[in-house]
């Protein structure tokens, strides 16, 4: 279940798919600088040569991000490029997620598709996601362009490397794409593209600077009067690379000969840049160097976030930021507000392996320090970086903590998948046992996963490390989540969890977000039980309990509870009321993060019942077949499915299609039967009228009727019409036939006739009576005609 | 007073960590709860007739700061008792804790934050 906080999801739309979202700063191009020497000549050559692809491969401090950066903003349409700056863990759908962020604001509804696949549960990740991404690239007439950066991160992945060679081989014309990478990316796409004269490749060679653009550099970039003769002895030593010519000449503005500085450097690269950063550090005031140091630490920084990391002097920590983000390369802008930064790679490679090495409790305390103001100053994707920290540090304690307290909203935001077993597997695995938040996390991220032995096995063993006291999200207890996470999701065993439930609802507090959730998941356990008139009272309990907490939705709770009470509306014939529920959850689904996820399937099953009723017998089933499409592997963990496959199996029977029936039903059966307490699913199966599917001699045969539609049968069965049936049950002729429609898909049947004929067969109609299905409680039997209730205001319970 | 019947705000101007906040106040089965982004939307609700028994103030917002915004509170005789959430540490800590009790707010207690539950609840009960 879900705790998603609304607003966020709107100001974060920009960066997030597929449930995933990222920082700002990973989509922003590298802003130029004044020091940044143009490269002209290098960008006039991809020019002229008309490659679509550019690969631009060197170790760092090479200037690839400045070239692709220059690339980028030098194309016929800068707007349209987007910029990816790849992560170690975007492997990968998450790699392909953060391309459509990327992309979105260029291509905007084109993408739409694309998004509604990479958020999909069994999407495939090539046949669905990067075909929808190919398609809306080929119904795009401008060029767009598609950087990514440091892509050398992902390559060893096969999955993510093969998704990226099959894009580059099928990416329409006149698109472009360029990759920036430490090592040459051996992709066969990129070696095709190269023969037939679309590949461009930039290597660590032609990104050396030219004499011309060394002495730029140094003169127009840094400022730095130095002779030529000066400039071309610095230049030879370094080569042309950039990063080594820029330290090297800090070194000679700071006083040093020249021949002194050529003379102290090293030999290899890290040698050399490690070397020619020790000494320029030197030079450097004190604040100076314990800043860069320090900062190497944090992935990217603002003042703020140093200030709390390094304590100490505050004002001594914002001067140095504010000096070394103003004056240094070493400190790359990652925002055109220069609000966040990061640390030269190389310099920061260095630096950290020094501080982890030469004072591992600095960096440890670092790490925790920093993880602190992450989580608790920032948002979705600094709570991650939070957790990478503490996870860095070993420092388990806050990181369980974290995890547990915001474990039930990570799953509103999707990330309880692959990323949080990865998170899990990092914790050493008995401390997983012996910590009973972690165990609960790992509960959780199983019953979201429908792993129905993995959530009890972990249930047991937080049960067992035991756990004094609140929760970290102040559930009272872990006996109280234990529940909550038993009631959310029903396995096989519908009576378990609504048992769990009754417990859970009297101990959670009104507002508490997880009772929301339990009571929309109760309403459908106790539907599928029969029971509905709990169901109803549960849903709209869940409805109610949207607008204690302001500004927290739980986005499986609306569509949830409509459903259920929509179906319950069906039920007992009040078409109008359960019209005004589809409609409502399918726009609460619309307008949140499940829009093609799997858990909604109720809304789709309400769909096809309502459609059934209409007589749009068609539709019905096809609705049904779309959501169970839906479905395709997803592990069902409230038996959802197979309530849906029922449904699909009236729609046949309704429509004819006993084949499609026969097929649902043994579908539906292979769930049910097994199952240790599946409600009422299995007298509903039975109730369907599977004689003519080959239906085992000796199974129950009975239909769920209400007694509102015996009356309209034991009616029908008489000669009147259907306004004389309306008037001997004081009834309207449209409710008449809204019953009769009802029936006939219960019976699975066409027409009056055969109605009657059925009813006679299965002994409802005074021949051998066999109603063996639970009676359906419904107001509108004890109340004489249906009621028809007003529709619910728009706005009611959507919170 | 138990929790249940207080009525608690948060006063933080991040929506993440001010939803974060709520949903601990709600799974610990605070009262009602009121939210502000900053310390004139705080002084609005309670202008509009919502006053609260418990207020929790982060100090660093923009607009009027923390210890303002307790002030106003002060000056328009609401007596909530007072819980600084806070991110800042030391003698800023110590300096905005004495400024506040200087001011006649109820300070009920201080937590650095990452807020956890257990640590609110010991501060509130």
């Amino acid at each position: 279940m879900i705790a998603a906080p609304a607003e966020d999801r709107v100001s974060e739309s920009g960066r997030r798919a597929a449930g995933v979202v990222f920082p700002r700063t990973k989509f922003h191009r590298p802003p130029a600088r004044d020091e940044h020497v143009p490269r002209t000549r290098l960008l006039d050559r991809v020019d002229r040569s008309g490659a679509r692809m550019l690969h631009v491969t060197a170790p760092p401090g090479f200037g690839k991000s400045t070239l692709l950066a220059q690339w980028a903003a030098t194309r016929p349409d800068a707007t349209r490029s987007a910029w990816v700056s790849v992560d170690a863990d975007d492997r990968g759908a998450r790699l392909w997620s953060a391309v459509l962020a990327a992309l979105h604001p260029i291509l905007g509804d084109a993408l739409d598709a694309a998004m509604a696949a990479s958020s999909a549960h069994d999407a495939d990740l090539r046949d669905d996601v990067l075909v929808a991404l190919l398609d809306a690239l080929s119904a795009t007439e401008d060029p767009v362009a598609l950087v990514l950066d440091d892509v050398h991160l992902v390559l060893d992945d096969p999955r993510t490397r093969s998704s990226i060679d099959w894009v580059l081989d099928r990416l329409p014309a006149p698109h472009a794409v360029a990759l920036g990478s430490r090592r040459t990316a051996t992709l066969p796409a990129l070696g095709r593209r190269r023969i037939h004269g679309e590949l461009f490749e930039v290597r660590t060679d032609e990104l050396r600077f030219g004499r011309d653009e060394s002495t730029a550099f140094v003169r127009e970039g840094l400022g730095l009067d130095l002779a030529d003769d000066a400039i071309a002895a610095l230049d030879d030593r370094v080569e042309g690379w950039p990063a080594a010519l820029y330290l090297a000449a800090l070194r000679v503005r700071l006083g040093e000969p020249v021949d002194d500085v050529l003379g102290g450097m090293g030999l290899g690269d890290e040698d050399l840049f490690g070397g020619l950063a020790d000494e320029v550090l030197a030079s450097w005031p004190p604040h100076h160097r314990r800043f860069v140091r320090e900062a190497s630490l944090l992935h990217r920084f603002t003042a703020d976030l140093c200030v709390r990391t390094f304590g100490g002097d505050p004002e001594e920590t914002r001067q140095a930021f504010r000096e070394l983000t103003r004056t240094s390369l070493l400190l790359i802008p990652l925002d055109r507000s220069r609000t966040w930064f990061r640390c030269h790679h190389l310099l920061r490679d260095v630096l950290r392996g020094r501080l982890d090495e030469e004072d591992p409790d600095r960096a440890r305390e670092l790490h925790v320090r920093a993880g602190a103001w992450l989580e608790s100053e920032g948002g979705e994707s600094e709570l991650y970086e939070a957790l990478e920290h503490y996870l860095a540090a070993r420092e388990w304690e806050p990181a369980a903590e974290l995890l547990a307290t915001h474990g039930l909203r990570l799953v509103g935001f999707g990330v309880l998948g692959a990323r949080a077993r990865g998170w899990l597997a990092r914790f050493p695995a008995e401390l997983l046992h012996r910590d009973a938040r972690l165990a609960y996390v790992a509960a959780l991220v199983a019953a979201v996963d429908g792993d129905q032995a993995g959530r009890d096995a972990w249930l047991a063993a937080g049960a067992e490390a035991g756990w004094d006291g609140l929760m970290p999200d102040g559930t009272a207890s872990f006996a109280l989540a234990a529940d909550a996470l038993a009631a959310l999701v029903c396995f096989d065993d519908v009576g378990a969890s609504v048992a769990a439930s009754a417990r859970v609802l009297d101990a959670l507090p009104r507002a508490a977000p997880a009772r929301a959730a339990v009571e929309a998941a109760t309403a459908w356990h106790e539907l599928l039980c029969g029971h509905q008139d709990a169901a109803e009272a549960l849903a709209h309990r869940a409805l109610a309990g949207q607008e204690l907490l302001p500004a927290v939705g739980l986005p499986l709770v609306v569509p949830l509870s409509r459903a259920v009470l929509a179906l319950v509306a069906l039920d007992r014939g009040v078409i109008d009321v359960a019209e005004v529920h589809v409609a409502e959850a399918e726009a609460a689904l619309q307008a949140g993060p499940l829009r093609s996820a799997p858990q909604a399937l109720p809304v789709v099953a309400a769909r096809a019942r309502l459609l059934l009723v209409h007589g749009r017998t068609d539709e019905a089933a096809v609705a049904c077949r779309a959501g169970l499409e839906q479905a395709r592997g997803w592990r069902d963990p409230s038996m959802m499915v197979p309530a849906l496959l029922v449904e699909l199996a009236r729609a046949c029977v309704a429509g004819g299609d006993h084949d499609g029936a026969a097929d649902a039903l043994r579908a539906a059966r292979e769930r049910v039967d097994p199952a240790r307490d599946p409600g009422a699913l299995r007298t509903a199966i039975a109730a369907l009228p599977i004689a003519r599917q080959g239906r085992v001699p000796g199974a129950p045969d009975v239909v769920d009727l209400s007694e509102r539609e015996l009356d309209v049968l034991r009616a029908l069965s008489g000669s009147g019409s259907l306004r004389d049936v309306a008037a001997g049950l004081r009834v309207s002729h449209n409710t008449v036939k809204t019953h009769a429609r009802t029936l006939y898909a219960k019976l699975g049947v066409g027409s009056r006739a055969e109605a009657v004929g059925r009813g006679r067969e299965l002994g409802l109609l005074g021949g051998v009576a066999r109603r063996s299905a639970p009676p359906i409680p419904s107001a509108g039997d004890a109340e004489g005609p249906p009621r028809v209730r007003p529709a619910l205001p728009p706005d009611r319970g959507d919170r | 007073m138990p929790l249940s019947d207080r009525t608690v705000m948060v006063v933080e101007d991040h929506q993440f960590q001010r939803l974060t906040m709520l949903q601990i106040l709600a799974n610990l089965g605070a009262g009602e709860l009121l939210e502000a982004a900053d310390g004139e939307d705080a002084l609005a609700l309670v202008d509009g007739g919502s006053v609260p028994d418990v207020v929790l103030c982060d100090l660093d917002m923009p607009g009027i700061d923390g210890v303002a915004f307790l002030r106003e509170l002060v000056a328009r005789g609401v007596q909530a008792e007072v819980v600084i959430v806070s991110g800042l540490e030391g003698d800023r800590l110590a300096a905005a804790e004495a400024e506040t009790r200087e001011a006649g707010v109820l300070l009920r207690g201080t937590i650095s934050k990452p807020l956890t539950a257990r640590r609110l609840l010991s501060v509130l009960t």
